[in-house]
C-alpha cells in the first residue's frame, strides 16, 4: 500500500505543488497587498474586518475547484496515458487497493485545501478581534458561497474521477469535468426557463452538483474494478482463449 | 507531412468527435424540434432567437473543445512516451508544429463556420420570415464575436503554450481554465483592488483575452521548437 501511495504521490506531484500554491497564493497575496494599502493609505489594516478573510478564503477555494478538476481527471487515465497502467495490472496488487491509494492521494489533497481555509478562517482569523457583528443576511450568504463552493469542487471532481476511468486521456477526462458542470448549469437554467420553475437554479444547484459529483466518483470506481486491464491479463493467462 | 497530420488526427480522434457531438448536436436537437413544431403547425412563432440561442449554445460548449485541442496538441506525445520516437524520425521539428497546428486549428475554424453557416444559411430557409440579414444585426450575433471569439482564442492558446511545457494534458488542459480564470480575476483586481475605474470594459477583456490566448500560441510554439525532449 505505501508504494502505492509512493507512485500516486509522484505521478500527482506538480499537480500537488500547483494545488499547494493555488491554495496559499491568495493568502499570501492578501496579506501582503492588504499591508501595501494600510500603510499607503494610512488606514486600519484590513486583517481586523471579517470581509479580508472570507474573501480570501472563498478566492483561495475557488481557485482549488481547478486542482480538483485536475486531480480528479488525471487520478486513472494518467497510468493508461503513459501506459504504466498495464504495468499496474502484471503486479500482484488487488484493484481495491489501487483505486484506495488513488484516492487516498485525491481526497487527501481536497481535504487539506478545504482544512488548511477552513481553520485559517475559523482559528487564525478570530485572533484578530474584529469589531463587526455580520448580520443574518450576510452569514446566510457566506454559507451560501462555502455552499456552492464545495458543491462545485465535489462535482469537477467526482465527474474527472468517472471521465478519467473511463478515458484513456487525462486531458479528455479534465476537461470533460469542466463539461459536466457547464452541462448540470445549463440543464437547470433549461428546466428553470422552460418550465417555468421560479428560482430553480439557486434552489437545486448545491444538491444536484453534491449528487453528480458522489455518483461520478462511486460509478468511477465500479468501472476501474471491472476494468480495461482485465483484457490485457486475459490475454497474458490464455484465459479468453480457453473460455 | 501527410503522415504527420494523420499521427495528428489519431491522437486527437476521440476529441474530434467530441468536438463535432458538441458543436452540430445543439442544431440537430433545433432542428428537429422546429420540425415537429411544423408538423403540428406550431412553429409560428419561431423567430430568429431560437437559432441565435442554439448557435450561442454550440459555440458555448465548444469552448471547451478548443481548450482541450490546445492542452492536448503537444504534451500527449510526452505522456504517452512517444516524442521521443519523433525526435528520432528525419522530421524538423517547424513541420511536426504544422501538423499539430493544422490538426488543432482546422476544428476551431469548422466549428465557427458550422455554426455561422447554420445560422445565416440554414436558419434563414427553415423559418419563414427569419433573414439571415436580420440575424446579422442581431446584438446577440455581435456578442458571438465579442465574446466567444476571445475566450476561444484564449481557451486555445493558453492550452496549447501550457501543452508546450508540461508533460501531463491534463494538467495542460486544466490549467488553460484555470489561465481564463486568472485572466478574469486578475482584472477584476485591477479594475476593483487598484481602483481603475472604468478598465473592466467588453473591450478591454476583449483585447487582454486576445493578447494572452496569442501570445500563449506563439510563446508555445516557440518553445516547442527550442526544448530538448527527455
Amino acid at each position: 500500500m505505501r508504494s502505492l501511495l509512493w507512485k500516486d504521490y509522484r505521478i500527482n506531484r506538480l499537480l500537488l505543488i500547483f494545488g499547494l500554491v493555488v491554495c496559499f497564493g491568495p493568502w499570501i497575496l492578501a496579506s501582503v497587498w492588504g499591508d501595501f494599502l494600510s500603510v499607503r493609505m494610512n488606514d486600519e489594516a484590513p486583517w481586523r474586518a471579517p470581509g479580508f478573510w472570507i474573501s480570501t478564503c472563498i478566492f483561495s477555494l475557488g481557485l482549488s475547484v481547478f486542482t480538483l478538476a485536475m486531480l480528479g481527471g488525471n487520478a486513472i487515465a494518467a497510468e493508461r496515458a503513459d501506459r504504466s497502467a498495464e504495468f499496474l495490472a502484471y503486479l500482484p496488487v488487488a484493484r481495491w487497493s489501487v483505486i484506495v491509494s488513488k484516492s487516498l492521494i485525491a481526497i487527501a489533497a481536497g481535504a487539506a485545501i478545504w482544512g488548511v481555509n477552513l481553520f485559517i478562517l475559523f482559528f487564525v482569523a478570530p485572533r484578530f478581534e474584529f469589531s463587526y457583528i455580520p448580520d443574518e443576511d450576510t452569514i446566510a450568504r457566506v454559507r451560501m458561497m462555502f455552499a456552492v463552493c464545495a458543491a462545485v469542487s465535489v462535482l469537477v471532481f467526482g465527474s474527472g474521477w468517472f471521465w478519467s476511468s473511463v478515458l484513456a486521456s487525462h486531458g479528455l477526462a479534465t476537461g470533460m469535468s469542466f463539461v459536466v458542470l457547464a452541462a448540470v448549469i445549463g440543464v437547470l437554467l433549461a428546466l428553470e426557463f422552460v418550465c417555468g420553475w421560479e428560482r430553480f437554479l439557486e434552489t437545486w444547484f448545491v444538491s444536484v452538483c453534491a449528487v453528480t459529483g458522489i455518483g461520478g466518483y462511486f460509478a468511477g470506481c465500479a468501472c476501474y474494478l471491472h476494468g480495461l486491464e482485465d483484457a490485457f491479463k486475459d490475454l497474458l493467462y490464455g484465459r479468453k482463449a480457453t473460455a | 507531412m501527410k503522415s504527420l497530420i494523420w499521427k495528428d488526427y489519431r491522437i486527437n480522434r476521440l476529441l474530434l468527435i467530441f468536438g463535432s457531438v458538441v458543436c452540430v448536436g445543439p442544431w440537430v436537437i433545433a432542428i428537429v424540434r422546429h420540425l415537429q413544431l411544423n408538423l403540428r403547425g406550431e412553429g409560428v412563432w419561431w423567430g430568429p432567437e431560437p437559432w441565435v440561442s442554439t448557435s450561442s449554445i454550440s459555440l458555448g460548449l465548444s469552448l471547451f473543445t478548443l481548450a482541450m485541442l490546445g492542452g492536448n496538441a503537444i504534451a500527449p506525445e510526452r505522456a504517452d512516451r512517444s516524442a521521443e520516437f519523433l525526435g528520432y524520425l528525419p522530421v524538423s521539428r517547424w513541420t511536426i508544429l504544422a501538423g499539430k497546428s493544422l490538426i488543432a486549428l482546422t476544428p476551431a475554424v469548422a466549428i465557427w463556420a458550422v455554426n455561422l453557416a447554420f445560422l445565416l444559411w440554414v436558419a434563414p430557409r427553415l423559418a419563414d420570415g427569419v433573414s439571415a440579414v436580420e440575424i446579422v444585426l442581431r446584438s446577440e450575433v455581435r456578442e458571438f464575436f465579442n465574446v466567444f471569439g476571445p475566450v476561444s482564442i484564449l481557451l486555445f492558446g493558453s492550452g496549447w503554450f501550457w501543452s508546450a511545457a508540461l508533460r501531463s494534458h491534463g494538467l495542460a488542459t486544466g490549467m488553460s481554465f484555470f489561465t481564463l480564470a486568472v485572466v478574469v480575476m486578475g482584472m477584476l483586481g485591477i479594475e476593483y483592488g487598484l481602483g481603475v475605474e472604468g478598465f473592466l470594459t467588453n473591450k478591454s477583456i476583449a483585447i487582454a483575452f486576445l493578447i494572452v490566448g496569442i501570445g500563449g500560441y506563439l510563446v508555445g510554439c516557440a518553445y516547442y521548437l527550442r526544448r530538448l525532449e527527455p
